[in-house]
């Protein structure tokens, strides 16, 4: 998929783009997304912006002597929001993508993070049965030069199939991409997408399930071909 | 960048983004309004009249919490039925406590005070109707951007388009 | 950097912290100079007449028009945020309802710039005195006499904040609200001062007793108490006048400690 070209140097713009992309993979996959944490936040912060709203239009009609008393609690309510939208973001959201369910009613939850000056994708995924059963939480990483080229094009079948490899209930929902990043660790060559050639060397790919982080020598590798 | 568009939710988050940012700063400014009780807690000095002390484009913090003005005090009013705002001393104070403080204003610069200012009949300014606050702090200089978007109204847009194209384009 | 537009918005955002953080400092590093403000005044002479606020208004008013003498030292509140300060002296005296404070009047006021705001830095400063790069001109030699005369000069620039007035007019006739000023008891004379910052908080009159840190209140500062006299016509015997030579024994305070 040519999509837009991105600034292959900013790490924003590398986490944003992946960011994007996975919970669209997932959806394709028939998991079921939750919106719950998003309309939480849609919430709060349209609330917060239809009281400034509401605050300025008074003051511009009415004035300052009139406006006072009622600008001082709209000030007090909005910063309260204000705050109650930081902590959600920074407490509750804490960088999920996704947040959603698969067959029979599995939960999954995916959240994003990266660190600074350091091309390495994190994602903590959680996975349970059910809603009453216990959760597993998992931690893979990988480079994101696994799925963008050096010219900043955002390659999918790479980044699905790391995906469905690393994680058990999207491998079972997509065997195909199973099957096809085995292949890859197996030593074949080249994998297409389309008319665009990702050529992989012969190399050690994956971190498996569990706390391990690519090895330094990856990390360089990795740090050596995006010219940073 | 616009496919991300196609998702209602993602659009969404963005736009309020950016009106988030504007509300901040509109609220961050009626909150100080409130602190000080003042309607303009910052203002920039256009004229000279109170040259040497204050140069077109300082930014003058107010406070109109004191209802107690001295004399030699640097007072914001508005001359009764105009908007203009002018920044003076109080050169004459007469009553308090009881009685409504009656105060006499003049810029350094000018020779005579500013009876001739004043609304017709009026000779003294009234300390709770006309002041909107007393000179408590300056910063030089840095009010002179709002001179410029006030005397070609023209960059206030320009400004603000830029700011919009800016948040629209970038994702944090 | 990813690109030339974040390199642009980090470099004005660095600037901008460091300027306001100078600034704050600056601001914050006046409360650390010592002030110590002295100042005597005397009444010299003092007349009430009538007369108009403008040339077209119908009312008459009565105007009192004091002379005094003033010697103060307001050296201590020059230090390197001071951009000037203003003085005045007002005529206080008791307002004709008896619960308000007492009514104020300015009759005279000055500006003492301080040698930073005559003598702003600019960078160019310091290349005035190079030789003109590229030609062989060289700036003419000054003259000896002319050097030494612009030496002589800046030992003879005084410290800003002395002041020294004697039986000086005032600038400005005060009148009362009311209209009336004659005959009005109680009457004194005070200096009072406006410490206007390069940048920061302005400051004003410290009262005797008002100190604050490093800060002492003005030792002095006001002048005795004294009456207006009734209009000036009505007899030639009610204008109040002090004889030059035997000045009022005011609070005799050192001009400089």
């Amino acid at each position: 998929m040519a999509a837009s070209k991105i600034a292959v140097y900013s790490l924003s713009d590398l986490k944003n783009t992946t960011d994007d992309a996975l919970p669209n993979y997932l959806t394709s996959l028939k998991f079921k997304q939750s919106h719950a944490l998003t309309d939480v936040r849609l919430a709060l912060s349209s609330t917060a912006v239809i009281i400034a709203a509401i605050t300025f239009y008074a003051d511009y009609k009415l004035g300052w002597d009139a406006t006072k008393q009622g600008t001082f609690w709209a000030v007090i309510v909005y910063f309260i929001l204000n705050g109650a939208l930081t902590f959600w973001i920074w407490g509750v959201e804490k960088g999920k993508v996704f947040n959603g369910e698969g067959k029979d009613g599995a939960l999954l939850s995916i959240s994003s993070s990266t660190q600074k000056h350091s091309p390495i994708y994190y994602l903590k995924v959680k996975t349970s049965a059910s809603i009453t059963a216990a959760p597993t939480t998992s931690e893979i990483s990988s480079s994101f030069t696994r799925w963008f080229d050096s010219d900043g094009y955002f390659v999918a079948k790479p980044f699905q199939q790391w995906l469905a490899s690393e994680i058990a209930m999207i491998g079972e929902a997509d065997p195909k991409s199973v099957e096809a990043a085995k292949k890859v660790r197996e030593g074949y060559v080249e994998l297409t997408d389309g008319d665009v050639k990702v050529v992989e060397k012969n190399e050690p790919q994956g971190s498996g399930s569990g706390k391990e982080t690519p090895s330094k020598k990856i990390r360089e590798r990795s740090r050596k071909n995006l010219k940073l | 960048m616009f496919a991300a568009l196609s998702n209602p939710r993602q659009s969404l988050t963005q736009v309020l983004n950016f009106a988030l940012v504007l509300s901040t700063a509109f609220m961050l400014w009626k909150g100080l309004s409130v602190a000080t009780d003042s309607p303009s807690p910052i203002v920039v000095v256009l004229s000279g009249s109170m040259e040497p002390a204050f140069q077109r484009g300082d930014l003058l913090f107010l406070w109109n919490r004191g209802q107690n003005t001295q004399i030699g005090e640097i007072v914001v009013y508005n001359v009764k039925g105009k908007d203009i705002p002018i920044v003076h001393r109080v050169v004459r104070k007469y009553g308090g406590g009881d009685k409504p403080l009656k105060l006499l204003t003049k810029g350094d610069n000018n020779m005579a005070d500013d009876t001739e200012l004043y609304a017709k009949g009026q000779d003294y300014l009234n300390r709770s109707e006309d002041i909107i606050g007393s000179v408590v702090g300056y910063i030089p200089f840095v009010g002179y951007v709002t001179i410029l978007l006030s005397e070609h109204p023209w960059m206030k847009t320009v400004l603000l388009g830029l700011m919009g194209i800016m948040v629209v384009l970038q994702r944090e | 950097m990813h690109s030339s537009l974040v390199r642009v918005q980090n470099v004005f955002g660095y600037f901008t912290t460091v300027a306001f953080c100078t600034a704050i400092f600056v601001a914050l590093s006046v409360l650390v100079t010592p002030q110590h403000p002295s100042a005597s005044i005397q009444l010299r002479n003092v007349q009430v007449v009538k007369g108009r606020p403008h040339y077209y208004s119908p009312k008459k008013e009565e105007y009192a028009h004091i002379k005094f003498d003033l010697d103060a030292d307001l050296s201590s509140l020059f230090n390197w945020n001071t951009k000037q300060v203003f003085v005045w002296i007002t005529a206080t005296y008791p307002s004709s309802s008896p619960t308000a404070p007492p009514s104020q009047a300015i009759i005279w006021d000055s500006i003492i710039n301080s040698y930073s705001q005559l003598h702003p830095y600019t960078p160019f400063d310091a290349w005035k005195d190079l030789p003109i790069v590229g030609t062989n001109k060289v700036p003419a030699k000054k003259s000896k006499s002319a050097s030494k005369k612009k030496v002589a000069e800046a030992e003879a620039e005084p410290t800003p904040g002395l002041v020294r007035l004697k039986n000086s007019k005032p600038k400005y006739q005060i009148t009362d609200v009311t209209g009336k000023l004659a005959s009005q008891a109680n009457v004194t004379l005070e200096l009072g001062w406006n410490v206007q910052p390069w940048v920061g908080a302005l400051t004003w009159t410290a009262k005797e007793g008002q100190d604050f840190g490093r800060w002492k209140g003005i030792r002095g500062g006001k002048s005795e108490a004294f009456d207006l006299p009734a209009l000036k016509g009505k007899s030639a015997t009610q204008e109040t006048v002090i004889q030059k030579g035997t000045p009022k024994p005011a609070e005799a305070k050192p001009v400089v400690p």
